[in-house]
């Protein structure tokens, strides 16, 4: 399996809609922190799956410049985080599992998002989804861009496409603070160990999902499939398993012990 | 960070390894380089676990050693029913060292939440600068946070802001000061000034300080980590 950062940043990369439309037809969103406002860079909302009502939360990085303007190119801002919180605790109290798409540059740096206490929000998702009573199931599909894609990768089983990531920073950005040279961003994606192949063996995710030949472009319903079948058969994992059971295995997993390469 | 503690009192504790297991223990030796530094000492004759996170090493930033510590000393504050007093100046994760630096934040969100379930007391002093993954993780989840006059507390760092955003920043962004002002600091303290506040705020919760029996829900104690 050769990762590939042209695949990962083609233009047609399916995003979570497009997955969303396939694999959840019957995708209601639900809207709003019940704060401060509506954050369009994480959506969320009700859907089935083989007639299993699900929580979905998704990270949606747009396709053309005015998808990316109205979904902040995927950053999101404290009320998108809180409106994911919000909604994960709403699938608690109705015991519906939550399915996460994460696809994101990271959380948005801006002034605003400092006064409404970014940290706090993250933190905050972070904490709450690592004791949450529903099963989480995480996909990532794109860029994992640090805390903003962390908040949404707490969960029972992450899976992550052939060619998508999840970094502590973006591979941009690492090359600029390390070699003074944003282009050598190629060279950053090695040391950051994140890539597929380096996340499964260091053991922070646990599927790598195969994408069509040349990349889930090439074919988003055969992508699609693939994914739905992956959360299936995790789903499948929790039907009779009690709601303490399932924070005890989320609890482990990110506190098990440490391997140092 | 000593001069708050009682003289005499204290005890620094260091995370040792045995095979894949980590605990920490008084005896110093053998331990790898380590921002986190843990101290079991007294404020005001209360016990109390100091966890301090040492800009001089790395920056402060939190790596998988880290990381492993700090939940360590939550663990630890748990079992041995002391309040913690989390002092950090911290450039946030340690990027060099891949995306299981970054899987810290939630192996420390998760030992500090499971902490403060058990109705254990978490007060975090925010010293210069204090940012990213640090903020965005267990500091965010303190009971009572104080920082230090005009340190920097956020979450994105200032040039990253400006970069990608070009806004014009207020002079005081991201200040102790302009975080207080936008909710996220409780009080701001000189360090000259912080052992009186640290010991009014023990004096307020010292049934938590010295009852052993306030730990009640310990569902989650004896889980391997």
């Amino acid at each position: 399996m050769m990762y590939s950062l042209e695949i990962l940043n083609h233009n047609r990369r399916p995003n979570a809609l497009d997955y969303i439309r396939y694999i959840f037809p019957d995708f209601m969103e639900l809207s709003g922190d019940r704060l401060f406002g509506d954050d369009q860079a994480i959506l969320g909302g009700l859907a089935s799956i083989n007639t299993l009502p699900v929580t979905v939360i998704a990270q949606v990085r747009g396709k053309n410049l005015n998808e990316m303007l109205s979904h902040n190119f995927s950053m999101a801002k404290p009320e998108g985080f809180r409106k994911a919180l919000r909604l994960i605790k709403q699938a608690e109290k109705f015991n519906r599992p939550v399915i996460n798409f994460v696809d994101t540059l990271g959380a948005y740096p801006g002034i605003e998002a400092e006064e409404r206490g970014q940290s706090q929000a993250i933190a905050n998702m972070i904490a709450e989804a690592v004791f949450l009573k529903s099963p989480i199931i995480s996909v990532i599909i794109g860029h994992g861009g640090s805390g903003g894609a962390l908040a949404l990768c707490v969960a029972n089983q992450i899976a992550i496409l052939e060619h998508a990531v999840l970094s502590a920073i973006s591979p941009k950005a690492c090359a600029k603070i390390l070699w003074k040279d944003a282009s050598r961003d190629k060279e950053a994606t090695v040391i950051l160990k994140m890539t597929a192949n380096d996340l499964y063996e260091q053991g922070n995710v646990d599927v790598i999902l195969k994408e069509p030949s040349g990349g889930a472009h090439n074919d988003p319903r055969q992508m699609a499939d693939t994914i739905r079948n992956f959360i299936e058969s995790a789903l499948s994992n929790y039907q009779n398993i009690s709601p303490d059971q399932i924070v005890q295995e989320r609890y482990q997993k990110y506190r098990k012990g440490i391997s140092i390469n | 960070m000593w001069d708050i503690l009682d003289e005499g009192s204290n005890k620094e504790l260091f995370m040792l390894r045995n095979g894949n297991v980590y605990y920490l223990s008084d005896k110093p030796q053998d331990e790898q380089e380590n921002a986190v530094r843990v101290i079991k000492g007294k404020i005001n004759s209360y016990n109390i676990l100091l966890l301090c996170l040492d800009k001089a090493v790395n920056m402060g930033t939190m790596g998988i050693l880290e990381g492993e510590k700090i939940s360590l000393a939550f663990d630890y504050a748990m079992d041995n029913i002391l309040p913690i007093i989390s002092i950090v100046a911290s450039g946030g994760v340690r990027v060099n060292e891949g995306t299981t630096a970054l899987m810290q934040m939630v192996k420390t969100a998760a030992a500090a939440k499971k902490y403060s379930d058990n109705g254990m007391l978490h007060i975090a002093v925010i010293t210069n600068p204090t940012l990213g993954g640090v903020s965005a993780s267990f500091i965010s989840l303190a009971d009572i946070i104080i920082a230090e006059p005009g340190v920097i507390f956020g979450f994105t760092g200032k040039r990253i802001i400006q970069e990608t955003t070009h806004e014009e920043l207020p002079d005081d962004f991201q200040t102790a000061e302009y975080a207080k002002r936008h909710g996220m600091v409780d009080i701001i303290a000189d360090m000259k000034d912080i052992k009186y506040t640290l010991a009014e705020l023990l004096r307020f919760h010292r049934k938590i300080c010295t009852n052993k029996d306030k730990i009640n829900d310990v569902q989650f104690r004896n889980i391997k980590s």
